[in-house]
């Protein structure tokens, strides 16, 4: 006889995905600030902050009365009430790192650099981030980029965006909107008009970038919202690995991140894209959080190049990304891999575009979105076949886990195909935790806490193992401490 | 004639089937202005819409058939094809007019027959059975659906249940129809064929067709019924057919849509189902001819143990299309939806699924199946694809999947080595992939249709050269 | 000598609905005991009874593990302090590495026991040691716990976590279950070697066949919830030839 199976209350499960959130302290630092409110007069005062050229004021001003007739975009499966444009401060930065410019990693505020310490990422070139070179974005601007010098002794640039305007400004104008158009969309054209800083990557030809570049924004300051733009070029025959990790403080507000990342490969190049976003959540009843709307996509321009997105998404309030891959270059190659964790009230419409327009474009994408308590998770992705692009092959997965009975997980894949040599293949399935798993666990004296941690990351484990490794570990345990529970 | 401008409101209403005294006059008008209030025909800008330009139904003054004359005429059965007369349970009608009543005449256990109105004496039977007390304008049984999850369920879902703009528009301007009643525990081993033909009236104007049905099977009954549309047109025209099915509990509904229809015609179906309590559904959509066609399905199981079964199959050929779109929105506990569409394209045609899975709060032990494939035979062929899962319940099984692809070249090879020239290779392949849904079909003479549609696919010498096949 | 396990009088439920109706059940440590009985007789319920798994209330009656009462202890802090379950059918646990997973369980112990934990390198060497001897695949240890494994191979790796864990009273509920007269085999010598005079084994199976391979030191017949009939071997051998049918009909 079958003996009757006992389903998982939800009541338990929800005691085991409460979360705290380890990075909501604030730093208490003086901070130079635009009036609240969008105007050209603000966005030519941002420009006036960096010392940019005309022709990027003017840029940003094209894009400003652009965005003024825009509308935000609703197709999303998220709400939230109007978001007051009028209220945001588009431009804080420390007094202490605008008012003596650049200077040496020595010379960082102490208050900052005890801020990053907390963080984790101390602001020295130290043994045990000694692969990985760091550009630290507080509020609007770049505080301290390290490695800088070591490597530019192979000319790789890796600089804040303002510096890079100053320095490079051929490579930025050259690149610059060629990916992200400034009228690409409500969030992107608000983005061009008052981006303030972010960072800038350029690697040479031929060239293997010997560590892995990141950069960590933080929010501090209130009633501000961040917008930042990179830019990562990567010329022929390179490679290069980039990282980025994001945390703000907890605030009864909502602050909106609007960035834009463009990322460029040039014929055999490779861009390796990794993000690790625990942007505060907001609470347990959906009060304050940050509004994540960010564009972010590749242009794999050479023949035989590679861009490769992967993503850890455990904060935020909303998340509204879709990394995304225009195959051009023949036999180039996109892929993603995401994970997407909701909890609370969390709300994350996520996924990718592939556009396939060369011959022999291939690329993968890999979706898990973990959805708990009131968390609402959609996968929303496209993948397009051009008429062109002859023996187009791809290859799509999403799947679901969900805790709870009041959870959310949506799927909603497009493909559109044009090329009858085209291969297309999507599949998605959904599953739980079962009681049976975690009984299993607790029979081999694991808590029930770990358990739920250990099955989460088991099933995102195709995606962090994606990851470098330096950055595996720091995901594994945000998924973790995301789900650990108040048991016990 | 085509106009530049929108087709108002007033054209709609001179439209309107008039039935003296009849209180639904009245309600109809009421309809077509929630239509037009509704935004009338939807636009490429309606992500529900997306890929169905009604374009030319919102430029075009479609006029209704003119009125009957005379009695039905019986003659009119020579135009109808051979493979009909293999139904020993058929209703015949042409232009949206029952000319084959008698034959449908049965028990109270199994009735069927053509509905025509106005005109005809069954007219007042008709408007009832048409618009039944338990199928307003709009879908009560979608209403429930929605107040009784609330929410989360969303208001674009709603509209697509209870204000599904094309099926307004038959409500308010439908002339007739078919209706099915099975009696309780009736098991009906033979087939009923619905069987539809239009063509031009010959005076240039473009017509269009409302066909409203009713198919209802009592409780523990069983029914397979197939709705034919068949016919061409030159002037150009608009088929525009709702189909309404209530299956009660135990029972057993198979139901075949079977689009033969070619020439300038747009087709626009809607189907919905009500299911009661382990009741199921198995509906197939054969989408064989070479119109415009848009098909709307959906059901919504409000109640345990309720089956809703989809599948297609689309031979597209020349510049045909066919828009998919199904939804099976899971309400009650441990109900099942399975749905499986499978595209064969050659020339310049065009297939698009849309299919949609919302499990709402609460419905625990759902299980929900989707899968689309398709066949591109020819360069110029495009598919779009959506299969969306909407979950909010954890204790669910839910999975999609979907691929677009070629023939097999391996097993093409494969074949040929043992023997079997290319052609004969391919229809080997083409028919084993149509296969899994034409087998579905339990009426021999539409599976036969269904595979002289698929020896029709012309070989595509274009996908060699590039250029668009003749 | 006082018994490892003592289970006097133990009816326990399931959805309301009651499965074990006042069992009475005593293995002293070191021996080996085996329950047998028709399907829907309560075997499994038993196991997972004294597992602790939730949803399965014990009613009336008591279980003592080494004297301690099992009553309100977690499947987990019962797992730590010696009780080990091989399951009828072993969970796939997707994407959680069977290395990582058991090295997991192995710590969780060895902290409750009071010992340090073992870190990866002792713990790859224990593990390689194991594996050799029960002559497992290499590839299964570095996959997900039971993903995709045969029926036979999860079989194995509850044997291969026995014998890693080395609990003090391991129950084993149907292992023989699916498996061919090899894996059987491999099975019971896994199990054999780990017999010894402080650790005891429940062997709960359907036929007497895995008997011929783990012999045991008492036979007990279960039926409609209740210990019916005790015995050693032989009674193993007669409900082979007569079936459960011959055993003692549960009083009414």
């Amino acid at each position: 006889m079958p003996e009757p199976q006992r389903t998982l209350g939800s009541a338990e499960v929800e005691r085991l995905v409460q979360r705290e959130y380890a990075y909501g302290f604030v730093t208490d630092i003086e901070t130079e600030r635009a009036p609240p409110g969008l105007s050209e007069e603000v966005i030519r005062l941002i420009s006036r902050k960096k010392e940019e050229p005309r022709w990027l004021l003017d840029w940003r001003l094209r894009a400003y009365r652009l965005w003024q007739g825009m509308t935000e975009p609703r197709w999303a499966k998220v709400s939230y009430p109007p978001i007051r444009y009028d209220e945001i401060c588009y431009y804080a930065a420390p007094k202490s790192a605008v008012a003596e410019g650049p200077k040496s990693l020595d010379d960082i505020d102490p208050e900052l650099r005890a801020t990053y310490e907390k963080l984790g990422i101390p602001l020295v070139e130290q043994q045990r981030l000694a692969g990985v070179a760091v550009d630290a974005v507080f509020d609007s601007v770049s505080v301290a980029t390290t490695f800088k010098e070591k490597l530019s002794e192979l000319g790789v640039l890796f600089c804040s965006f303002s510096e890079a305007v100053k320095e490079h400004p051929e490579l930025v104008r050259k690149y610059l909107g060629t990916v992200v158009p400034h009228s690409d969309n409500f969030f992107a054209c608000l983005n061009a008009a008052v981006f303030s800083d972010g960072s800038f990557v350029y690697v040479p030809k031929g060239v293997r970038c010997p560590m892995e570049l990141s950069t960590y924004f933080r929010i501090n300051a209130s009633e501000t919202g961040q917008f930042e733009r990179t830019l990562i070029v990567a010329d022929e025959g390179s490679q290069v690995s980039y990282l980025e990790g994001c945390t703000a403080p907890m605030r009864d507000e909502n602050q909106l991140h609007a960035a834009v990342v463009e990322l460029v490969a040039l014929e055999d190049a490779r861009i390796k894209y990794s993000t690790v976003q625990n942007w505060y959540p907001g609470d347990e009843n959906g009060v304050g959080g940050i509004y994540n709307f960010v564009t972010k996509r590749g242009k794999c321009a050479g023949a035989r190049s590679r861009i490769s997105w992967t993503q850890v998404e455990t904060g935020s309030a909303i998340t509204w990304k879709y990394p995304s891959c225009i195959l051009l270059g023949d036999d180039s190659v996109g892929e993603f891999y995401s994970v997407a964790l909701t909890a609370n009230r969390q709300q994350a419409d996520t996924g990718t575009k592939m556009i396939h327009i060369g011959e022999n474009t291939k690329s993968t994408i890999i979706s898990k979105g973990i959805s708990a308590g009131h968390g609402q998770n959609t996968y929303r992705g496209q993948v397009k076949i051009l008429p062109g692009a002859r023996n187009a092959r791809n290859f799509s997965q999403c799947d679901s886990l969900l805790i709870g009975a009041d959870s959310g997980a949506h799927t909603i894949p497009y493909m559109d195909v044009a090329n009858p040599e085209a291969q297309l293949e999507h599949e998605a399935s959904t599953s739980r935790i079962g009681e049976d798993q975690l009984f299993y666990c607790r029979q081999r004296g694991i808590d029930p806490e770990e358990a739920v941690s250990l099955i989460v990351n088991g099933f995102a484990r195709d995606v962090l193992s994606e990851l470098p490794m330096e950055f595996a570990v720091e995901a594994q345990k945000l998924l973790g401490v995301s789900l650990e529970g108040a048991v016990g | 004639m085509p106009s530049a401008a929108a087709v108002s409101e007033a054209h709609y209403r001179r439209q309107i089937p008039q039935l003296a005294g009849s209180p639904n006059g009245r309600r109809r008008a009421e309809v077509l202005g929630e239509f037009f209030r509704c935004g009338g025909f939807p636009t490429g800008a309606d992500e529900e819409w997306r890929f169905s330009d009604l374009d030319a139904l919102r430029r075009t003054e479609y006029r209704a058939y003119p009125p009957l004359s005379g009695p039905p005429r019986a003659e009119r059965e020579e135009g109808v094809p051979a493979w009909t007369r293999e139904f020993g349970h058929r209703v015949l009608s042409s232009e949206g007019r029952c000319f084959d009543l008698a034959a449908g005449r049965r028990s109270p256990e199994l009735h069927f027959a053509a509905l025509t109105l106005p005109g005809s004496e069954d007219g007042e039977a008709a408007e009832a059975a048409v618009l039944p007390p338990w199928f307003g304008p709009g879908w009560p049984g979608g209403g429930e659906a929605a107040n009784g999850t609330g929410a989360a369920l969303g208001a674009s879902l709603r509209r697509s249940l209870d204000r599904h703009p094309l099926e307004l528009l038959n409500a308010a301007l439908a002339g007739g129809g078919f209706r099915v009643s099975v009696g309780a525990g009736v098991e009906e081993a033979e087939p009923i064929l619905l069987y539809s033909k239009r063509r031009d009236t010959g005076d240039g104007h473009p017509r269009m067709l409302h066909p409203r049905s009713v198919i209802e099977l009592a409780p523990g009954s069983r029914a397979t019924v197939i709705e034919a549309h068949d016919g061409a047109s030159e002037t150009g025209g608009w088929t525009n057919p709702t189909t309404l099915c209530r299956v009660g509990a135990d029972a057993e509904l198979h139901f075949v849509r079977l689009e033969l229809e070619t020439g300038n015609l747009i087709h626009t179906s809607r189907t919905t189902f009500r299911l009661g309590r382990n009741a199921r559904v198995f509906s197939t959509v054969l989408s064989l001819g070479e119109a415009q066609v848009r098909d709307d399905q959906a059901a919504v199981l409000t109640d345990p143990g309720a089956e809703a079964d989809f599948a297609g199959l689309f031979l597209g050929r020349g510049i045909s299309k066919a828009d998919q779109h199904t939804l099976a929105v899971h309400v009650a506990r441990n109900s099942a939806s399975r749905q499986l569409f499978k595209n064969v394209l050659t020339d310049r045609a065009r297939a698009v699924f849309d299919g949609r899975v919302v499990v709402a709060p609460g419905a625990i032990g759902t299980d929900a199946r989707q899968t689309n494939r398709n066949l591109l035979l020819s360069d110029a062929a495009r598919v779009h694809t959506k299969p969306r899962l909407e979950i909010n319940a954890d204790d669910v099984r839910c999975a999609h999947g979907a691929a677009i692809g070629r023939l097999d070249e391996e097993a093409l090879f494969y074949l040929r080595s043992r023997g079997l020239g290319r052609m004969d290779s391919r229809q080997l392949l083409l028919r084993a992939f149509a296969g899994e849904v034409v087998e579905r079909v339990p009426v021999p003479a539409v599976r036969e249709l269904a595979e002289a549609g698929l020896s029709r696919l012309r070989e595509d010498r274009s996908a060699a050269t590039g250029a668009l096949s003749p | 000598m006082t018994s490892l396990l003592e289970i006097r009088g133990l009816s326990a439920a399931v959805e309301g609905k009651e499965i074990l109706r006042g069992l009475d059940l005593e293995i002293p440590a070191g021996e080996t005991h085996a329950v047998m009985g028709p399907n829907g007789s309560g075997k499994s319920t038993l196991a997972h009874v004294i597992a602790g798994r939730d949803g399965y209330e014990i009613t009336a009656g008591e279980i003592r593990y080494r004297g301690e009462d099992l009553g309100g202890l977690a499947p987990e802090e019962r797992a730590r302090r010696g009780i080990f379950l091989a399951f009828q059918y072993p969970v796939e646990i997707p994407g959680v590495n069977n290395t990582y997973f058991l090295k997991a369980a192995v710590n969780e112990i060895r902290k409750h026991r009071g010992e340090p934990e073992l870190d990866a390198v002792d713990f790859l060497s224990l593990m390689h040691d194991r594996v050799q001897l029960l002559d497992f695949d290499q590839d299964l240890v570095k996959r997900p716990v039971n993903e995709g494994f045969s029926g036979g191979e999860k079989k194995r790796n509850e044997i291969l976590q026995l014998t890693v864990l080395e609990p003090t009273l391991a129950v084993l509920d149907e292992t023989d279950s699916g498996l061919d007269i090899d894996a059987l085999r491999i099975v019971a010598e896994g199990v054999n070697r780990m017999r010894s005079p402080d650790r005891s084994f429940l062997v709960i199976t359907h036929y007497q066949r895995l008997l011929n391979h783990i012999v045991p030191d008492r036979v007990h017949v279960l039926r409609e919830g209740r210990i019916v009939e005790s015995g050693g071997r032989e009674l193993a051998l007669r409900l082979e030839a007569e079936g459960y049918a011959g055993a003692v009909p549960a009083p009414v």
